[in-house]
């Protein structure tokens, strides 16, 4: 049996044209699967994004693009990182959750270096505001409705980094143009709390 | 937390004397024929955990909590209603386990051990999509004959479409008691309606709930006109979702959330007892929403400043007076004699932690066994239950 493979693998290479189309198809699959693997690793295309630092941590407000068809989906990312050497507690006196059975698709939640009772996967943790240009609010999503209050931990270096899918599937934005602003409230350092506020993002709703 | 070893009651229950009723024994124990609530509950919140595959009920809630519920969210104004009630934020499991966690030997106890919790899940969008689910599930709960609704979630701003629902429910006989919001404010929504109990926290030294203000604004028990009652909202420890914090079945959390389900568990306490004639205002023989309500805030410990005041409403919720029958009763033998005089005798001038002290004496749950409590006692000697 062994032998017999052997012998039909060698057959494979017994003639020129053969290892020829060999080698091609081997070229190809390389080729195929590094490309792949290039464009995994390439960051997602990535749209408009604001910062707001303060010497102990860094929270941005990004969006996917600053035009948008009407009725497509508008992808938020919300991030606040320590930058200081020394772990943040962050006293939230409400809970916002972001209900999975809903939103499963649209949600995601990536932390490092964080813990406490504020660690549930469904919990939104930051704030934002969209107005339209002329600054009549469209939704305001800053105060949750559950009144009790959780614990988050973040090491040096550790962040909480959030991403919304909104809108598009829902109900459609109306052709217009847009403003949004992001908060992140809760933050204790050495009992100094800061509350964090983004710089606003214009996009377009066509 | 593993689920071993022995039952334990929050400090919240024993604080307001639910115990004194259904265990009176003090042996951790449900006492046989007590009244421990037995009564439904419409929990409105974010649901309750259950294994998704066999479908049960966290082990301190399984016999409590009726074998379906409602889930009903809104999104830009379109409402459904769905059977998906589990509880992804663990808030309705914790306020289930407070109200009526179950003796069974592990874990908690909760003030109203013996009450049903039917769970109305509700979440939305905005702010009026929260609203509507709201008062939707108010509805439901009035249309399907609830008595009680604990409410332990607020929004702050009011909708009509919410306020219509409560005062609907009142009218129709059901008592709704709601927290009064963290934000060291105005009482947010439905707990402002007059139509429900707006339920404030206090600590385990009975000050108001109030840490630290967060930068973005004040962080605290809500307060005005409109807050009834206070009850324990610090450290309260109760039954969480295993599945969202692994292998924590109990946990503890603290705020109005957790104070407002103590109020519905002493409510149900009190519906569940022998109408007092007292307070049968209609003498129709049953308590109506309105009776158990005004017995409610008759008996609460006034806190802060003397009657009723803005941050404490008129005090501390008090399970056990109130279900004393008749009162002074602290035996539970349905008589006045001369075996409680002697337990209140023994107990006189003590408080927690002094080696003679009985909660049971201390009928106005001041935390001291005075004058005032042998009153009672004497006012009411002699007296058996009618």
């Amino acid at each position: 049996m062994l032998v017999s493979l052997v012998v039909s693998f060698r057959s494979l290479f017994a003639s020129r044209k053969r290892r020829a189309a060999l080698i091609s198809a081997a070229l190809i699959m390389v080729l195929v699967v590094g490309t792949y693997a290039y464009l995994k690793s390439l960051p997602p295309a990535s749209g408009p994004r604001v910062y707001v630092k303060t010497p102990f941590a860094e929270f941005y407000l990004e969006l996917d693009k600053s035009e948008y068809q009407f009725g497509e989906n508008i992808t938020i990312t919300f991030c606040v990182e320590n930058t200081s050497n020394k772990t943040i507690e962050i006293y939230k006196g409400y809970i916002d959750g972001i209900d999975p059975s809903v939103f499963d698709e649209y949600f995601s939640t990536e932390t490092y270096g964080v813990s406490g009772s504020g660690l549930n996967p469904y919990y939104f943790h930051f704030g934002y505001v969209i107005e339209y240009i002329n600054g009549t609010e469209f939704e305001n999503h800053l105060h949750g409705m559950i009144p009790a209050t959780y614990r988050l931990f973040i090491e040096p270096e550790g962040y909480i980094k959030q991403t919304m899918a909104v809108f598009g599937s829902l109900i459609p934005l109306s052709p217009s143009t847009y403003r949004i602003v992001a908060f992140f409230s809760g933050v204790m350092q050495e009992s100094v709390g800061i509350d964090l506020g983004t710089p606003e993002i214009i996009f377009t709703i066509r | 937390m593993p689920i071993c070893g022995s039952e334990t009651r929050s400090w919240g229950v024993e604080r307001i004397r639910a115990n004194c009723l259904w265990d009176n024994d003090n042996d951790t124990v449900v006492d046989e024929g007590a009244n421990a609530g037995e009564f439904s509950i419409a929990v409105i919140d974010t649901g309750v955990y259950y294994d998704t595959y066999s479908h049960a009920y966290h082990p301190d809630l399984q016999d409590n909590v009726y074998p379906d519920g409602k889930y009903f969210y809104c999104s830009y104004g379109q409402l459904t209603i769905s059977s998906n009630y589990w509880d992804y934020f663990n808030h309705g499991t914790h306020v289930s386990g407070i109200i009526a966690a179950v003796d069974n030997e592990i874990g908690v106890i909760g003030t109203a051990p013996y009450a049903n919790i039917y769970v109305l899940r509700v979440d939305g969008n905005l702010k009026s999509d929260k609203a509507i689910a709201m008062a939707a599930a108010i509805d439901w709960a009035v249309d399907n004959h609830f008595y009680i609704i604990s409410i332990s979630m607020g929004i702050d701003a009011n909708y009509s479409v919410l306020q219509e629902a409560c005062d609907r429910a009142y009218a129709s006989g059901m008592l709704i008691i709601a927290g009064a919001g963290n934000s060291d404010g105005p009482i947010e929504y439905p707990a402002n309606y007059s139509a429900v109990i707006a339920v404030g926290a206090v600590n385990a030294t009975l000050g108001r709930w109030n840490p630290p203000d967060l930068p973005s604004g004040p962080l605290g028990s809500c307060f005005g006109d409109q807050l009834e009652l206070v009850a324990p909202g610090v450290s309260i420890n109760s039954t969480a979702n295993p599945d969202v914090y692994p292998y924590q079945y109990y946990m503890e959390m603290e705020a109005t959330s957790m104070a407002c389900p103590h109020v519905a568990g002493a409510a149900a306490l009190i519906w569940r007892s022998k109408i007092d004639p007292e307070f049968d205002s209609n003498s129709d023989g049953y308590w109506q929403n309105t009776e158990v309500r005004a017995k409610l805030r008759d008996w609460a410990l006034d806190l802060g400043d003397p009657g009723r005041d803005d941050y404490y409403g008129y005090g501390l919720i008090n399970c056990w007076a109130p279900n004393q029958r008749p009162l002074g009763d602290i035996n539970n033998d349905l008589k006045v004699r001369v075996d409680d005089v002697s337990l209140a005798q023994a107990a006189y001038g003590s408080e927690p932690g002094h080696s003679n002290w009985d909660p049971r004496a201390d009928i106005n749950i001041d935390n001291k066994v005075r004058v005032d409590d042998i009153l009672i006692i004497a006012l009411n000697f002699g007296k058996t239950d009618p």
